[in-house]
This record gives structure tokens, sequence and C-alpha cells, in this order.
């Protein structure tokens, strides 16, 4: 097998973890090296440019990598769960196709056992990350409006997405019920931002953004990390982290982008593969140290998979609302809902986010399924009725960690280096349905308060598994955790973990921001102990 | 001879005429003739090499449209596309073929640029020039 040279630090993944953490890092002058199984995706290359931008998100940039079937993709076992894992593989990872909905956590959402007396608390809290939230706010390029009293103060450096005719429709409707509502925290530009241009309302947010101004990590991280001098091998999966007999990481087992089987050592590898690739990869490297997969001796690696369950919950209105224009998934939230109210009948809560309309073509095939649109001689009449008059949101409930809920390797599932896929089990708890059936009805109360004359409901929506979350979480007692609350796993002082995987609880608001500023948290922790890193 | 070939899979020229017919019916011409007919517009192509790419789909498309033209011809002496909408539409709505050809037709269909015009949109990509939001009058305070 070849053997590349010996690198400092090891990051494997290049998504919003990993960038953040190599740009922190590169001011040291290690060698730092990220290996990715995807590639750079070219801004000219996404389908925000072509007329059938739409169509190609229900292929080749669909969410799921068992659609999307792209030769950088891995096939996901997740037949057996309501809610199908959605991610992608490229320099950027799965922000080329995210949101950018980009909230912190709530300062209790880290004290979730002592608040609430479930899930577990935290070995950091928000005041120790504040500081680092506020320099992904710089880093990413975050807009919104100061002054949420649902946090503490906060600093961003870029005004708010507009609301639009759709986002002023629908506060009206929050505000006649009197609850809470807020413009989001978006990680889109509003202005042009430190080399980037502005956002130009083309709304295809989730099919990747060909200006620039959605901050997926390969437009913001990457290329300050690059010049600081990172290194960032493309199109190379990792079959396996390698051991010494020390039991410390040595290095990774990858196939290059010709599929030739190489060896890459390192002191020190970080993984940054998401809630699933990561528990994937440790369970896939068993060696005489680690029986049950590497750094497994809690037992606890891929276990704990928390999702977002998601509701969405659509109104149609009599006017027209420019629903097309603007950050799909970027406008105003509420967390009315938010804290426990246990007449509710369950326990933690749900953000509500406000979505804008649809495009042409999903429009109608999310009217064809709701049984609105139909071929034929009325088929234009209904399109009208629903082209540009939709809009409506979703809930985002926060999901508690349990042990049965897991990513396994799949006994026969593999990719096309016969590394086995991974499988899910993952079940909605009684807990996640009551909360699901309240956000449901609270979502239609206030689309009606907005003036929808027809409300319709997806819940759970299936292909909504964006947040993958828990599998490796960190702690400070390596029995009931994987890494401690710096990142480093218990069992291995040379391998960090700076994925969602590491999450303690979820939350109930998108992870994306709180994944790096754990990234940035670790890193910074990475740098004051460089004396005594393994001890 | 016109063929759109995938997977070992062709719809020859007659195929295609009758998947023709069959967006018509799908999609037909508008009252007011704002909106073109899906099979008019010529999305027959397009639809085909879509369903070339979902596994199966064009096998069974072309299965469909030659047993579809095979009972009109059988029932009403006339070749599927040479029907008058009505007849068409009753024979369409018999076969099982038209759910997954349905949800093809509309991809190709509400991408085609004269469709986009009909619908009130400017008949480009999103990118690169995106769009103005107009203002939304007196935006309200967010509520705390």
């Amino acid at each position: 097998m070849a053997r590349d040279e010996t690198v400092d630090v090891l990051i494997v993944g290049a998504g919003a973890s990993a960038a953040a953490l190599a740009w922190s890092l590169a001011e040291t002058k290690m060698q730092i090296l990220c290996i990715e199984q995807g590639d750079w995706v070219r801004p000219q290359d996404l389908p925000g440019n072509d007329l059938d931008w739409e169509a190609r998100h229900l292929t080749d940039f669909h969410f799921s990598p068992n659609v999307r079937r792209r030769p950088e993709d891995y096939p996901v076992n997740d037949s057996a769960s309501p809610i199908q894992v959605s991610m992608f593989n490229a320099v950027g990872g799965s922000t080329i196709l995210y949101a950018a909905h980009f909230p912190r956590f709530r300062p209790d959402d880290f004290r979730v056992r002592s608040v609430d007396g479930v899930g577990e608390d935290w070995p950091v809290d928000y005041e120790t990350l504040a500081p680092f939230y506020d320099l992904n706010a710089e880093m990413m390029g975050v807009s919104g409006l100061p002054g949420d009293p649902a946090y503490p103060p906060k600093q961003l450096p870029l005004p708010p997405v507009p609301l639009g005719k759709l986002g002023a429709k629908l506060a009206a409707g929050f505000e006649r019920l009197g609850w809470h509502w807020w413009p989001s925290d978006s990680a889109i530009i509003t202005q042009n931002y430190r080399g980037r241009a502005a956002c130009v309302n083309a709304g295809t947010c989730l099919v990747g953004c060909p200006q620039g101004a959605k901050g997926s990590v390969d437009v913001t991280y990457w290329p300050e990390a690059l010049r600081r001098g990172v290194r960032l091998r493309t199109r190379c999966r990792v079959r396996e982290v390698t051991v010494n007999e020390q039991g410390m990481a040595s290095g990774v087992v990858y196939y290059d982008a010709e599929g030739k089987e190489r060896y890459q050592p390192a002191h020190v590898v970080v993984l940054a593969c998401n809630g699933i690739g990561t528990p994937r990869l440790l369970l896939a490297s068993r060696s005489k140290h680690f029986p049950d997969g590497l750094a497994n001796r809690s037992g606890l690696v891929g276990k704990n998979l928390m999702f977002h369950p998601y509701a969405m919950v659509m109104g149609v209105f009599d006017e027209p609302l420019e629903g097309y224009k603007g950050p799909t998934g970027c406008c105003i939230m509420s967390q009315e809902f938010y804290r426990t109210d246990l007449r509710r009948g369950f326990v933690r809560g749900y953000s509500f986010e406000i979505l804008r309309g649809f495009g042409p073509i999903s429009t109608v095939l999310w009217g064809m399924q709701q049984g609105l649109v139909p071929w034929g001689r009325n088929h234009h009449r209904a399109v009208e009725e629903l082209f540009d008059h939709v809009a409506g949101m979703v809930a985002i409930c926060e999901d508690l960690p349990e042990e049965t809920n897991c990513v396994t390797l799949d006994p026969e599932l593999r990719d096309e280096h016969g590394i086995p896929a991974p499988r899910i089990h993952y079940r909605l708890s009684e807990n996640s349905q009551r909360m699901l059936a309240h956000a449901v009805d609270r979502a239609r109360e206030v689309l009606e308060a907005a003036g929808a004359r027809e409300t319709f409901v997806q819940s759970p929506l299936p292909f909504a598994g964006w947040h993958l979350m828990g599998t490796a979480r960190m702690g400070r007692d390596p029995h009931t955790s994987v890494v401690n609350e710096w990142g480093r796993c218990h069992d291995v002082k040379n391998l960090f973990i700076i994925d969602g995987s590491i999450f303690v609880t979820s939350a109930a608001v998108n992870p994306t921001n709180t994944i790096q500023a754990l990234a940035l948290y670790i890193a910074d922790q990475m740098k004051r102990r460089l004396a005594n890193l393994f001890d | 001879m016109r063929t759109v070939d995938r997977s070992n899979v062709a719809l020859s020229a007659e195929d295609l005429d009758v998947l023709a017919g069959v967006l018509d019916t799908l999609i037909p011409p508008s009252d007011d003739g704002r909106f073109p007919g899906a099979g008019a517009l010529g999305c027959a192509r397009q639809v085909a090499e879509n369903c070339g790419r979902v596994p199966g789909l064009l096998e069974l498309l072309r299965s469909g449209l030659r047993e579809l033209n095979h009972s009109s011809v059988a029932r009403r002496g006339e070749p599927f596309h040479c029907l008058p909408p009505d007849a068409r539409e009753q024979l369409l709505a018999e076969q099982s073929f038209v759910f997954p050809l349905v949800i093809q037709a509309y991809i190709a269909y509400y991408q085609h640029p004269a469709v986009l015009e009909a619908l009130g949109l400017e008949p480009r990509p999103p990118h690169p020039l995106g769009y103005r939001m107009s203002d939304p009058g007196k935006e309200p305070a967010p509520n705390a």
C-alpha cells in the first residue's frame, strides 16, 4: 500500500466543522491535511444557473444520497426509519445544500437534565461557546436583527434578510395571536461582505448558491484556511482509522481519486464526517485494541442518534406572495413553544421556521401530492390557484437522546469500495409524536390568523434527516460519553471528533452554527494544550 | 427514425407521437390560450429522456403507450393521438402508467420558458440576476 508523508493533523471530511477547525488551527503552522470523499462544487455547475434547477433537486442535487447516487455518495440503509438521512458529500459538505437558517442554541439547551430532568447536561455551556458563536458569525457572514429577548445579547455583522410580502403576511399572523416571532439569523449575506457578493433573492438555496451569498464553507472558511497553508485532498474516501501498538490513532487507510488504496499517517486525527459518517467510520475501524470499533469502550458509538423531527404545514392564500423570491429557508422564526410546559403533554419544545414559497415544479408536485392538482382539463385552473399563493412553515422539534435510536453497520449493504454502509435504527418517541401534533395544530392556527384559506400537513416530514446528532456524544465520564468536554476521545488521546456526533442533546434549532462554534472551541482548546495535548 | 434509447429501451417515432398525445391530455392547452399543451410544446422527447433515468420507467412507458394505442385503435378505430380530447382523457384514465408519467410531464413542462412566461415569471434561470423583492409596505415590528 502506498504511504503518504506524515502530517501533524489529519482531518477527515471537509464540511462545516472541518473548515472551521482547519482555519483556526492553521495559525499554529502545523502541517494540516484534510481529506474529503467529494469534490469542489463549481458555482457554474450549480443548478440555479439553469431552467431545470428544480428538477435537479429531485435527482443529482437531491438531499438523500440514496436518490442522488453520485460517485462520491455512500448508501445509507434508512428503510426502517420514518425520517430519511439527508447530507451532501463535497468540499463544504451539507452546507452546499442547507438553508443557512443559523440560530444559536439557547443557554438552557445546554442544561436539559438540570432544567427538565430529561436527556443529559452538556459539559460546556453557552457562555463558554459565546465567543466562538461571535467569531463564527463574522467568518460565515451572519445576517440578523439583534435584540431577540429569547437570547442573551449578541452582535451580528449584517442586517436581516428581507421579510418580503410573504414574511410580512405570516408575521401578521403571529402578531394577531400575540406569539413570539423574530427575523431569522441567516448565514446569508445581505450586503457585500469580505469579498462575497450579496444575496440576489434567487430562491435556489437548497440546490446551492451560485452567487456565493449563502455561507457554505467552500466560500467562507476554506479559501482562508487554504491561504493559511492547510492542504485539502478531494475524492478520497477513508476506509478505516488505524491504531498503533499503544492504541493511539496512527493515520487512515483511504481510497484515492483513482481508487488506489493508500495510507496517510498522522500525529492527530480529527473526524468531521457528520453524525452518520463518523460512527460508521469508528465502527468500521476495528482492531485488537478496539474490537467493538474505535473509541467505543463506552459502547456508545452510534447510539443516541437524534434527528429533528419536522412537521411542514403550508397554507393557501388568496393573494400572490412572491414566495419564489428570497432565501428559501430564512425569513422569520418563532420560539413561542420552545420551553417545556407540561400542560401540552410533552417535555421540551419546538421552533417554527417560516419558509418561502415554492417554484413552479415544486408547487405542482406538492399540489399533486395534496390532491389539489389534477391532470386534464382542470389542470391549469388548479395550478394558477396555487402557484405563488402557498406559504407556510416547518416546526423543528427537539429530539431527545435514546440509545435505541442508533447507527450500526449494515451486514450486507456496502459502498463501491466495499465499506459497510450505515444502517439507521430510529423510531419517533411518544414525546416527539405529541410535540409534532401540538406543532401542527399551532401552525394551522397561525396560518389561519394570517389569512390562509386552507392548510395542508406533512408530519413527520420524510426527507428531513438533515440534522445528524448524538452518535459520539461528549461528556466528562468515559462510561457515558465518547469524547471529553473538548472533543478528544476518552479512549484514544490523539483522536478528536468535531461534527454533530458529539451533541449531547439536540435543542430545537438548526445545529450548524453550534457545530461550528464547538469546532472553533475545540480548536482553541487544542491550541492552548499543544504542549500536553495527549496527557 | 426518431428514437430515445436508455437502458436498451427505445421509443419509436410512433411511440413519440402517442406520447405527445398523452402529454396534451395530461396538460392540455388552457382555454384562454395562455398555456400551451405539453405535447404541442414538444415535451415528449424530454419526458422520454427523464423516464430513461429512472430504472424501469422507460420500459413501463413504452409498453403502456403501445397498449394504449392498441386499445384506442381497437375501441375507437383511430390512433390515440388522433382522438378528440374527451375520448383521450377517458382512455388515459384507465392506464396504470399515468402516475409515474405525470410527474415527469410536470417536471418537463414547468421548466419551459413559454410556461414560465404564462405563469408571469421571467423566462430565465434564477441566477445570476435573481429577483427584486417588493416592499411589503410597513413591516411589522418583531414580537418578543
